[in-house]
């Protein structure tokens, strides 16, 4: 009994189209998807990142304070961060492509995915696949594009926890690459123990965020080229990199 | 040359002028149409009657433009399509300054679309170009840091980046090879 | 005169002049008629009338039609959202919600201006609306025909039209 509280309520200030509005919603319970579910269609299916109080805020992460509240979509003004945003989504979506793609005997070790840089023309995975000698065929490469490219239709949404660095470790025992990197994480962190942890459908990965609200924003997901790089702190690994465009912006069939 | 679309055939507008009114009703639709673009330089109306309309305009302010005001025939034009004549002056002494080195059509046809609920007709506005109003659409987006103008970018910064290296490869081979060949001539020459 | 056979009715006119209604002075004739459908029709003639019952299908199809239902019943793909306001607009068509906004304000501009000089009098030069607080005595102006708004300039509404000006391709 003591674990439920009494809901408060935060005062949470819109601005932008269709209007400029104040909602009172609940606190560690709302998130920005509520409110542009109190405010219309549009924003629910358009929007791919918040900004609260000026800062990028997923779209299922409940409020914690009074905050101002702006919605970012790809055709903005300036759309740099929903860029970063879904180019980081579609690294996290790529790991978990390669977990599920192999078969039960290739146990895949995913390791890190680098800041994300849309100007690269492709995000990326490292990961330690167990074949070395493997190089994929075009048909091998369009079967993990599909796994991508499907997901426009499933609309999974991401979700946020912080977990506890002890409770992390539990999680990814069986990944020697993220027990190594997990201390790290968690000295980043505000708290300094605690490490954010995203998960979509049945994967989970340790990332920093903001990951977009759903995978329904992906319109074409491919797989391009997997090669191998020697890290200098995990030896010798596999990166794999590929190219997504969102449903928002169309480019032709031709 | 009239810098907008049209066809050649005159678009059929049955009871343009009221039932009954005939090929000349039709005609004095589309000068009390020409008359309020030129005076108030923003119309509403429907689409097909407007759009129509609009070629009448622009040939009217072409002819002005390319004669000025001493041509009878143009002159007599202006008076037939300018119902009210304190507007001929506006042609010859606003328009026509005004569209001078213009390079695009003068006028602009926006499409409104029908209202519902109500009758099903296609409305339109149409205005002349540098009115005193406010735009009707905002000015257009800046659409260069969107996700897939960058990626095409770069790709496209790739792509010469990759013609001008196969291209000083090339001019290298030439070099290299002309080098061979001079050499063989002076060894041929000194032999 | 007319024969109700079932449902349908057969229309039949007699042909005009026949001996009884005009040949009076001649000598009356009794002739037995031959059949019954000679009697009944004569040297009559039909009108053109439906030879048949429309079915129901074909009533409902004329009357609502398959190809108008189809076009109710599918959803639109041609629906855009403006960028502006968030209200939805056809693809080929410009915004209604901000072209009330525009209709709006230029209803208002035109009822500032003299409606002599709008309407009857056209001025020779080009007119050019100042807002409230805007400066009248600037070179741009100079010969123009100006006419004074007593409200600040609106937000959306930029400034840029009192250059001159140029032609968009």
């Amino acid at each position: 009994m003591a674990l439920i509280t009494r809901i408060e309520k935060v005062q949470v200030v819109h601005h932008g189209p269709p209007e400029d509005c104040t909602l009172l919603m609940n606190k560690d319970l709302s998130t920005p998807f509520s409110v542009a579910m109190h405010i219309g269609e549009l924003l629910m299916t358009r929007s791919v990142v918040a900004l609260v109080n000026g800062e990028p805020w997923d779209m299922h992460k409940p409020f914690t304070e009074d905050c101002e509240l702006q919605f970012l979509h790809f055709k903005d003004d300036q759309p740099d961060i929903p860029n970063q945003v879904f180019w980081r989504s579609c690294s996290f979506i790529l790991g978990s492509i390669l977990e599920r793609a192999f078969k039960e005997e290739i146990h895949v070790e995913l390791c890190s995915f680098p800041r994300p840089n849309v100007r690269s023309g492709s995000f990326v995975y490292d990961a330690d696949l167990k074949l070395p000698d493997w190089k994929p065929t075009s048909a091998e490469l369009n079967c993990l594009s599909r796994i991508g490219a499907k997901l426009q239709h499933d609309d999974i949404r991401f979700e946020r926890l912080d977990v506890d660095i002890s409770v992390a470790l539990k999680m990814f025992q069986d990944n020697r690459f993220k027990i190594l990197q997990i201390p790290s994480i968690a000295a980043q962190s505000p708290s300094g123990n605690s490490v954010p942890v995203y998960r979509m459908g049945d994967h989970v990965d340790i990332t920093r965020g903001p990951l977009m609200s759903s995978t329904q924003h992906i319109a074409r997901y491919s797989v391009t080229t997997v090669s191998d790089i020697d890290s200098p702190d995990f030896g010798r690994l596999k990166r794999i990199q590929g190219l997504a465009i969102p449903k928002q912006l169309p480019v032709s069939d031709a | 040359m009239l810098r907008i679309p049209i066809k050649v055939t005159a678009r059929k507008l049955p009871h343009a002028g009221g039932r009954g009114s005939g090929p000349q009703g039709r005609i004095n639709k589309m000068r009390k149409l020409v008359t309020a673009l030129i005076r108030h330089e923003r119309i509403e109306g429907q689409y097909q009657w407007v759009d129509e309309a609009r070629g009448y305009a622009e040939r009217l302010i072409l002819e002005a433009q390319r004669n000025g005001d001493t041509h009878k025939g143009t002159m007599e034009m202006a008076d037939y399509w300018l119902l009210e004549k304190d507007l001929v002056h506006k042609l010859f002494k606003v328009l026509v300054p005004r569209y001078t080195n213009y390079p695009a059509s003068f006028t602009q046809l926006w499409s409104l679309g029908e209202t519902f609920p109500g009758r099903p007709v296609p409305m339109a506005v149409l205005e002349l170009k540098g009115n005193p109003w406010p735009p009707v659409v905002p000015k257009e987006r800046d659409q260069r840091n969107s996700l897939v103008n960058i990626l095409l970018d770069q790709a496209r910064k790739d792509y010469r980046q990759q013609k001008y290296e196969s291209i000083a490869a090339l001019e290298l081979n030439k070099q290299s090879e002309q080098q061979t060949s001079n050499i063989d001539d002076s060894s041929a020459s000194t032999s | 005169m007319s024969i109700n056979t079932g449902s349908w009715r057969l229309r039949i006119e007699w042909s005009m002049g026949s001996s009884s209604a005009c040949g009076t002075n001649l000598p009356q004739t009794v002739s037995q008629p031959q059949s019954i459908i000679d009697d009944i029709f004569g040297d009559g003639f039909f009108w053109a009338v439906p030879k048949a019952r429309r079915s129901l299908e074909r009533r409902r199809t004329r009357r609502n039609g398959s190809t108008k239902l189809e076009h109710w019943a599918t959803p639109r793909k041609n629906i855009k959202e403006c960028l502006v306001c968030g209200h939805w607009h056809l693809a080929h068509t410009i915004c209604g919600n901000c072209y009330d906004k525009v209709r709006k304000e230029t209803e208002e501009m035109r009822a500032t201006m003299n409606k002599n000089d709008r309407d009857y009098n056209a001025p020779h030069t080009e007119v050019v609306y100042v807002y409230q607080g805007e400066e009248k005595d600037t070179e741009l102006l100079k010969g123009k025909y100006v006419v004074e708004v007593d409200k600040p300039r609106p937000e959306w509404f930029s400034k840029f039209l009192l250059t001159k000006a140029l032609g968009r391709r």
